[in-house]
């Protein structure tokens, strides 16, 4: 146990006293005091020097927080508790205001000021009607087609081709990865109503910015241009194909019905038939000239590019949000929040707030 | 009716725990209470629920009577009020028969 005269060196003075300055006598008496006592009456049971010591006082001075804490927000005198809460927390807020600002700030000022270029595409579907075209025809349709941009304008092939035109990588960035990664950070692609794409671009300066979307507007439109081809030609190359074969098989065809028609009558029914497998020809090779019309139409459309530029890729005349002003401005904003409680609680106001909770 | 002359008190599931002990072994004091709640009951919430019981009238308390003079504080020990103790046995009987009501 501990000796008379030494109740100085026992857990829980200070906590006392703090209390009685900040706190009314009833709360004092029937909260801060019984786990004050509860503390000391457990510490002094335990040797000296112990770890069990060292745990009940923190687990003690746990308890009073905890209980001051919820003292302050659900017991009697409400604001008045609050008021003290502030006060006790005061010197506390103003230098977290103050980390918070010189963070802000600091932050603000180092980051580089960025500027947005925007171009807008059209995905102009296709000419053909989706009954005539087959299964990777189809593929081509505005979703997809959507999908594509985006797959192409990530794709590592040509954000490569950027960083080279642009010299990214030896200018800001080192290291292909980094300049790749940069790149994807800084692009945008949202897919906008009526088959719009918007393609955005973020860079510290505004003509690099507005350079480098035009840049992957033109590289998209001209691939999309050089796939349509490919695929026009793989197309009359097919058909191509196509018509040669049915065209050699009309003429086996006559070159068999000829010498039929010649013997007589009696061969009536084989010409029928014959004649039937004719017409088949004749039908095919006209779905065939249907289909050859119809990549022609395919072709037209490769003409128009698929893609069309509704706006040209603008130069950004400010930066973007938040500027360097308004980022001070916001660090003044969260600091104020932070302090304008202890800010508001002022000597005067504490001395009114103590009195009225005593 | 309450001391008060309010409405009938609730007890949340804390202040029953405390009522239970209470007029189960007489004079506590509150980190006792904790110890023999087996984890019901926390250190920090304890007495904030320990006062707000005594203003309700469920609890009294009183400074224990220190026969040394070691310097501690007197510890502050607590017992249930006959208030407290009716209101915890209709409250016993209201949940048993709403137990049984439900099991049927």
């Amino acid at each position: 146990m501990t000796h008379v005269g030494d109740y100085r060196r026992l857990p829980g003075f200070r906590l006392r006293r703090f209390a009685e300055k900040r706190l009314d006598r009833s709360a004092v008496e029937m909260l801060v005091l019984p786990i004050i006592a509860d503390l000391q009456h457990e510490y002094s049971s335990l040797p000296r020097s112990t770890v069990a010591r060292l745990l009940v006082l923190l687990g003690g001075y746990w308890g009073y927080w905890k209980a001051i804490g919820l003292h302050m927000v659900t017991g009697p005198r409400r604001k008045g508790n609050l008021m003290v809460g502030f006060s006790m927390r005061r010197w506390t807020l103003l230098i977290f205001a103050s980390i918070i600002f010189a963070g802000t700030a600091t932050y603000g000022w180092f980051r580089p000021v960025m500027y947005r270029s925007e171009t807008r595409l059209l995905i102009e579907p296709a000419l053909v009607s989706d009954g005539e075209l087959t299964a990777s025809e189809i593929k081509d349709r505005v979703e997809s087609q959507a999908q594509s941009i985006v797959q192409l304008l990530e794709s590592r092939s040509m954000l490569e081709r950027i960083v080279e035109e642009f010299r990214l990588r030896e200018n800001r960035v080192p290291g292909m990865e980094n300049a790749i990664k940069s790149i994807r950070k800084n692009i945008e692609i949202a897919k906008g109503p009526e088959n719009v794409i918007s393609i955005a671009y973020r860079a510290p300066d505004a003509r690099a910015a507005q350079a480098i979307t035009h840049r992957m507007a033109e590289v998209l439109i001209v691939s999309n241009l050089t796939s349509m081809r490919m695929k026009a030609m793989e197309k009359v190359r097919f058909l191509d194909n196509q018509l040669k074969r049915a065209k050699l098989e009309l003429a086996e065809s006559l070159g068999r019905t000829s010498p039929v028609k010649v013997q007589g009558s009696y061969h009536q029914q084989l010409l029928f038939l014959e004649q039937a497998q004719l017409q088949q020809h004749v039908d095919e090779i006209d779905r065939m000239k249907f289909k050859a019309r119809m990549a022609a139409d395919a072709i037209a459309d490769v003409s128009s590019g698929g893609y069309r530029i509704l706006d040209d890729a603008s130069l950004a005349e400010s930066p973007m949000f938040p500027t360097r002003a308004q980022f001070f401005g916001l660090g003044i904003a969260a600091a104020l929040v932070v302090a304008l409680p202890s800010v508001l609680v002022s000597r005067k106001g504490l001395r009114g707030s103590a009195q009225s909770a005593s | 009716m309450s001391p008060s002359g309010q409405e009938f008190p609730r007890l949340s599931s804390k202040e029953k725990v405390i009522l239970d002990l209470l007029a189960e072994r007489g004079r506590m004091y509150g980190l006792q209470l904790v110890s023999d709640s087996h984890g019901k009951l926390k250190r920090g919430t304890v007495y904030v629920t320990l006062g707000r019981m005594e203003q309700k009238g469920l609890i009294e308390s009183e400074p224990e009577k220190l026969t040394d003079d070691s310097g501690l504080v007197p510890r502050r020990m607590y017992r249930a009020t006959s208030y407290g103790v009716r209101v915890l046995e209709i409250w016993t009987r209201l949940a048993r028969e709403l137990v049984w009501e439900v099991g049927r």
